[in-house]
């Protein structure tokens, strides 16, 4: 496992956030979590960095900027455009799951109220696309 | 030898030549013979027919008839000149005809004095005389000298005839034994000359022969021989032949051709196909033809022949003879010559007659008899009268038969239905007609063709029945009287009139005078007086019938007088009247109604809360009641000849008048709206109006009634009705807005309620689990089972929020209604609900054809909710029966075998969240059945539910109006 990717967590709360790293910790997952607090705070990031994340999981419900819209951002961008974003919330909005595969994210993942499922979730989610899913071709 | 032959021919020639002489002779005789009888009989024919016309002279007084007798009588007078010139060689004829003749003159004589007795004295006379018999002995006499004459005659013609046959008799016996004679020397001197006296036998046998040929020819003639080897074509002709032949005798070869040489062209062709017939047959030759010789000479000869036969009994030669019948034929067509013109005469009468025979044949018809029974140019003669006209009736075959024993028979007229059912009258006369010897040879038919007078006569009954008929209808009775004679004459309509039956007036004055109602009697009986001096009359009085009925009748007619001024006639006419009284006086009715009509619509006018206004056709305004007059704030005296503008807004002129173009031109019988007019104050008013145009007889321009109705204070309302209708509009569409809001606002909320509230969820549960693992040795096991207790606390209230979302969206979803096959749905959940319960015996009953309208996507929410109910409440059972289907009533049901529940908690089934059961006996949230009651509310239907405790539930769903 390549442990130079780093994981951007895109989450305001605070308890989630690490109920996310803990999460990751048991799934003995070591890359580094980048954790941004709101969409322009990540998207700020995204601008800021050379090393794109190897995913994005991005929580809906964020001050400042909305979680779709950040997605459309990160979409409309040339640079972010192929990054693989995973939306990971509590909603199960029909219109949040339509609009979000509509604004081209790659999967849709709703946080369970149990932790154990959650981490199980994480797990899972932390080995797909840090393993066995191949990263797109950077842009120049 | 020879010598003695040639004395012999000469003497046989000689004696044949002197006996033809003689027969020539005698046949001249014989023709004159009948001469003279058709002499005698035409002249007998001629004094009947001038005493028959002579007759009718009499009796009719037709001058052209008197110049046909003449005409007659000089024929007669002429025939018997004739008469006396053919019998100038029988003293005994001459003297007969000389008494005929005077005979004939006494009787001319008569009749001549009959004519003059029948000018100075009449028919009467005439009778008398003619009853004295003068004329008729004198005409039995003539009968009596014509007998005679033509029986000696007759006799004279039997004495001819038998000197005639004794003499051919004669001839023949000369000429068969001097031919006879003449071969036999001719042979005896041949056999004489080259042979032996034995060879005298076998002659004799060739003589024998000959002699029977010659026997035979004289058996059967009298005149020429001839003989026809038909194997040889070989001919023997008798000198006697060649003469009849018309030839040289020996000047040719005999032969057939030869013979054929000699026919006459005309004849040719019949006569050769009858001996070539009779050749190849052999049966006898009978043939009668002329022979060629100068014109009008021709000769008539009869050949007769007989064939011999060999031994295979085929005909060989055939002998004959051959006779002159000249003569015989000359009679015949003197006599068909008589017949002929006793045909052209009767065919050339102008009049129908038609001649027959004892059996009904015709023998003439005039062409008048053609053309009166369209019978066109068909041959008639020799064919029965029933032939011609199978249609003739057996009465009339009767009278035929009776004319033929020697009735005279007649008919003033008959109908004669033709076989293609034509009519025609037809006046006839039948009357046997006598041969010369006095029997009846047949009869005569005169007719005359009637139909045209019997059609007018027809049409004139025709015209009397319709007059009749016509008074009848027209109720017209008719009546007369004559002062002088005291007669009355009257029609049967007039009894009818005065309700008498036919018959029942006696043509009384006082009968009819009690007819006549009382109160109008003094006034007819005035009338009649009147009527008396002035010759005119006319009234109209009241009738009263013997049942009571009271009729109008109206009399019309005149008092003819003499030229001496004495009553002569009176004539008159009764009609019926009793309609146009009664159509008088309902006229009278109705113009007293009018009147009470035009009454009360003053009144009304006058009187009516409505502003009624009728103007003119150029708009001014004719007449108005009082309350127009105080709608528009007018005195009577201003609006006199107002214009109809000054009433209108100027705005509105333009619509007022296109709206008159529109009554005028016809596309609207009348109008109806609110329109507003100008006060003379200057103040609109509004009104609800009637517009109309008002035609009249006489076809002038229409004028105008308008009705207005104040309705100021309706306008007011209705216009402070649409104030609040707009306001309630803008009211509506702003609760819309808000109810809009309010939704959105719920969706936001169920969206955090979704979002927000799980997030602190997940934490408890999140960081209970933390502390369990992170710190479990520092716990003991009751705090690690509060960990628990918190941790499955967490979850549920995760679950209850999500069931809740779910409830929300179910509410606030948009409603897509489509057809749906609840059956197929119903299938599929049940496969869903087998494999889910994998461990369990589930058996659905499903009806077929379950269908209905809804939001699919709903009714499956709904559907999936009660049957996974069912399934989890038939737990308890070895069996869950589960069934799906429809009430008579139309509700679908979902019925059970589960544990069912009790009845009295059936009111907070539906509520969310509300469980009959304990959760450790059956899972769930309570929020299906809540469901299930929101989409079918959703759907406007009904839920409900029966039950009992343990024995199963059953719950009915309608799906409002699309059930």
């Amino acid at each position: 496992m390549s442990t130079d990717k780093v994981i951007l967590l895109i989450e305001d709360n605070r308890s989630d956030v690490d109920l996310t790293r803990r999460a990751f910790d048991k799934a003995h997952i070591a890359n580094e979590l980048v954790v941004a607090e709101d969409g322009e705070e990540a998207l700020d990031y995204l601008r800021g960095t050379s090393n794109l994340p190897a995913v994005a999981l991005l929580d809906l419900k964020l001050p400042k900027i909305p979680g779709l819209e950040v997605l459309r951002r990160i979409r409309a961008d040339p640079r972010t455009r192929r990054m693989p974003v995973v939306i990971l919330t509590s909603s199960k909005q029909e219109q949040d799951l339509a609009t979000g595969y509509d604004l081209g994210v790659n999967s849709y993942i709703r946080k369970p109220v149990d932790f154990r499922q959650f981490a199980g979730c994480i797990a899972q989610l932390g080995l797909y696309w840090l393993v066995l899913n191949e990263m797109p071709p950077a842009i120049r | 030898m020879l010598p003695a032959a040639g004395l012999l021919a000469v003497s046989v020639s000689y004696l044949l030549y002197s006996d033809f002489e003689r027969e020539q002779e005698l046949h001249r005789w014989i023709s004159h013979t009948y001469e003279v009888l058709t002499q005698f009989h035409t002249l007998a024919a001629f004094i009947e027919k001038a005493e028959d016309i002579h007759r009718k002279y009499l009796l009719t007084g037709d001058p052209s008839l008197l110049g046909n007798f003449e005409s007659a009588a000089r024929t007669e007078e002429s025939v018997r000149h004739s008469l006396m010139r053919l019998t100038s060689d029988n003293p005994g004829q001459q003297a007969r005809i000389r008494a005929l003749g005077s005979l004939v003159e006494r009787l001319f004589v008569i009749d001549r004095e009959l004519d003059k007795l029948r000018n100075t004295e009449g028919i009467p006379a005439v009778i008398a005389a003619l009853q004295a018999d003068r004329g008729k002995s004198i005409v039995d006499e003539c009968r009596d000298a014509l007998s005679a004459g033509e029986e000696e005659e007759s006799g004279l013609l039997a004495e001819r005839s038998a000197v005639a046959e004794s003499q051919a008799v004669r001839t023949r016996w000369v000429l068969g034994v001097g031919t006879g004679s003449l071969l036999l020397l001719l042979v005896i001197a041949g056999t004489v000359i080259e042979r032996d006296i034995m060879q005298r036998e076998r002659d004799r046998s060739a003589m024998r022969r000959s002699e029977e040929r010659l026997r035979l020819a004289m058996d059967s003639a009298n005149a020429g021989i001839w003989e026809w080897d038909l194997r040889t074509n070989e001919n023997v002709w008798s000198e006697e032949l060649w003469k009849l032949y018309g030839l040289e005798p020996y000047s040719c070869t005999p032969s057939y051709e030869a013979w054929c040489q000699i026919l006459h062209p005309d004849d040719r062709s019949n006569t050769e196909k009858a001996v070539g017939d009779a050749a190849r047959s052999g049966v006898e030759l009978n043939v009668e033809f002329r022979v060629r010789g100068d014109v009008g000479r021709e000769r008539w000869l009869l050949a007769r022949g007989r064939p011999l036969r060999d031994a295979s009994g085929r005909p060989e030669c055939f002998i004959g003879i051959a006779l002159d019948i000249t003569h015989r034929k000359r009679a015949e067509e003197i006599l068909r010559e008589r017949e002929d013109n006793q045909r052209r005469f009767v065919e050339a009468a102008p009049v129908a007659i038609a001649m027959f025979d004892r059996e009904m044949r015709y023998l003439a018809a005039s062409q008048r008899y053609c053309e009166d029974y369209n019978l066109g140019s068909r041959e008639l003669v020799g064919h029965s009268h029933y032939e011609i006209f199978p249609e003739i009736p057996e009465s009339w075959r009767e009278v035929h038969r009776r004319s033929l024993a020697g009735a005279v028979e007649r008919s003033p007229g008959e109908r004669f239905v033709r076989l293609d059912g034509s009519e025609q009258w037809v006046r006839w006369e039948i009357q046997p007609w006598r041969s010369g010897s006095g029997e009846i040879g047949g009869i005569v038919l005169f007719s005359e063709d009637i139909s045209q007078q019997k059609r007018v006569e027809q049409a004139l009954l025709d015209n009397e029945a319709r007059l009749r008929l016509a008074q009848q209808i027209a109720r017209i009775g008719t009546f007369e009287r004559n002062f002088r004679t005291g007669i009355g004459a009257w029609t049967s309509e007039l009894e009818v009139m005065h309700g008498l039956p036919p018959g029942g007036f006696d043509g009384n004055l006082q009968t009819w005078e009690k007819l006549v109602h009382p109160e109008d009697r003094a006034a007819a009986l005035r009338q009649v007086a009147l009527a008396m001096e002035t010759g005119k009359f006319e009234g109209e009085w009241r009738v009263v019938w013997p049942d009571g009925t009271v009729r109008w009748l109206a009399a019309r007619g005149s008092v003819l007088r003499d030229e001496k001024g004495e009553l002569q006639r009176w004539l008159g006419v009764n009609i019926d009247i009793t309609e146009a009284k009664e159509a008088e006086q309902a006229l009278r009715r109705a113009h007293a109604e009018l009147r009470e009509s035009e009454h009360r619509f003053r009144q009304i006018f006058e009187n009516a809360p409505t502003a009624i206004a009728i103007f003119a056709a150029d708009g001014r305004l004719e007449k108005c009641n009082p309350a127009f007059s105080s709608l528009l704030g007018y005195t009577d005296e201003e609006l006199r000849g107002a214009s109809f503008v000054s009433f209108v807004p100027p705005e509105d002129l333009d619509t007022r008048l296109a709206e008159l173009e529109q009554l005028r031109t016809g596309q609207a019988p009348f109008l109806q709206h609110d329109s507003r007019y100008l006060r003379k104050d200057g103040q609109l008013v509004w009104v609800h109006k009637f517009v109309t145009l008002l035609t009249n007889e006489t076809g002038d321009e229409p004028r105008v009634l308008r009705l207005l109705t104040d309705i100021t204070e309706r306008k007011q309302a209705d216009l402070e009705i649409r104030r609040l209708n707009t306001e309630l509009e803008h009211r509506v569409s702003r609760r819309t807005a808000e109810l809009l809001a309010a939704n959105k606002e719920l969706e936001a909320f169920s969206y955090s309620v979704s979002h927000d509230l799980r997030a602190p969820l997940r934490g408890i549960d999140g960081w209970s689990l933390a502390l369990a693992e992170d710190y479990a040795g520092q716990l003991d096991e009751r705090a690690q089972q509060y960990l628990g207790r918190i941790r499955s606390e967490t979850q549920r209230m995760g679950l209850l929020i999500d069931d809740l979302l779910r409830l929300s969206r179910i509410s606030s979803s948009e409603l897509r209604t489509v057809p749906i096959d609840l059956t197929a749905m119903a299938r599929e959940i049940e496969t869903e609900l087998c494999e889910a319960n994998a461990g369990r015996r589930l058996e659905f009953t499903i009806s077929s054809d379950l269908t209905a309208s809804g939001d699919a996507r709903l009714i499956n929410i709904a559907l999936v909710n009660l049957l996974a109910n069912a399934v989890k409440f038939t737990e308890p059972r070895e069996v869950a029966r589960i069934e799906f289907g429809r009430t008579r009533e139309g509700a679908f049901y979902i019925r059970d075998n589960g544990v069912g529940f009790d009845i009295a908690y059936a009111d907070s089934l539906f509520r969310a969240f509300q469980r009959l059961h304990k959760a450790s006996e059956f899972a769930g949230a309570g929020i299906g059945l809540a469901i299930v009651q929101r989409v079918i509310h959703r759907h406007s239907g009904e839920v409900w539910a029966e039950a009992q405790p343990d024995a199963g539930a059953t719950f009915y769903f309608t799906l409002g109006n699309t059930t």
